[in-house]
């Protein structure tokens, strides 16, 4: 079956091809935390110069290499300290800014910037294996749906009298 | 010209082909062949090239 020699082939080209293919470099030598993709990373400190009072804390995560906002989120503190932790899913430099923000009139009072140098590495076979299975089983229900509500569309029109061979 | 045998043979492989299992089992194939390709193979010129994707799919393991 010259079909199946073809599919097989491919698929052995595809398999045989698996060295790990990064679209920048995640060169984390100058970072201030270092993370993986997929797995949390914790930003944590501490304002000294706010005071007593509570404050608003607003996390903020930029991709460096082209500006993107990853994620933006807002907590609070009543004594200046902080923890935030965060799965990257790209491995690239990121810039996680922390600003203390003052409650009552939304001014910024301090603010900590930190660079995080995630490390990118080929994806297990075990996860990209899931991800494949669930695509192509979206696709098969989708056919096997299309096929089922078609042919019950035909038993419909033959109960009605209709000709069985009409498409 | 085609003897029995053969003429039996190249029949039975068409209509192998013209069945409903046959046909949704090659489109299963090739969906999985060009999802794998697009999404998930190494190649750096595919991978380069639908990166953004990749990741603003949010489960697609990229790197």
């Amino acid at each position: 079956m010259r079909f199946n020699r073809v599919a097989g082939l491919v698929l052995i080209l595809m398999l045989m091809m698996q060295a790990s293919v990064f679209a920048h470099g995640s060169d984390e030598s100058e970072a201030d935390i270092h993370a993986r993709v997929g797995e949390l990373a914790y930003v944590e400190g501490k304002f000294d110069q706010i005071g007593s009072n509570p404050v608003a804390v607003k996390f903020k995560a930029v991709r460096l290499e082209d500006g993107a906002d990853i994620l933006s989120m807002e907590s609070s503190s009543v004594d200046g300290t902080y923890k935030f932790g965060m799965q990257f899913f790209d491995g690239a430099e990121h810039e996680v800014t922390v600003e203390a923000v003052d409650p009552a009139n939304g001014s910024v009072i301090a603010e900590q910037k930190y660079i995080v140098g995630v490390q990118a590495f080929n994806p297990p076979a075990g996860v990209k294996f899931k991800a494949f299975v669930f695509l192509l089983a979206v696709i098969a229900i989708g056919m096997t749906a299309g096929v089922g509500i078609s042919k019950l569309g035909k038993r419909t029109r033959y109960a009605k009298g209709g000709n069985l061979s009409v498409k | 010209m085609l003897n029995k045998f053969e003429h039996q043979k190249s029949h039975g492989f068409r209509k192998m082909m013209q069945s409903l299992t046959f046909q949704l089992t090659a489109i299963t194939a090739l969906a999985g062949i060009v999802i794998y390709t697009a999404l998930f193979s190494t190649y750096a010129p595919v991978h380069d090239t639908l990166h953004e994707l990749r990741h603003a799919l949010m489960f697609i393991p990229c790197h």
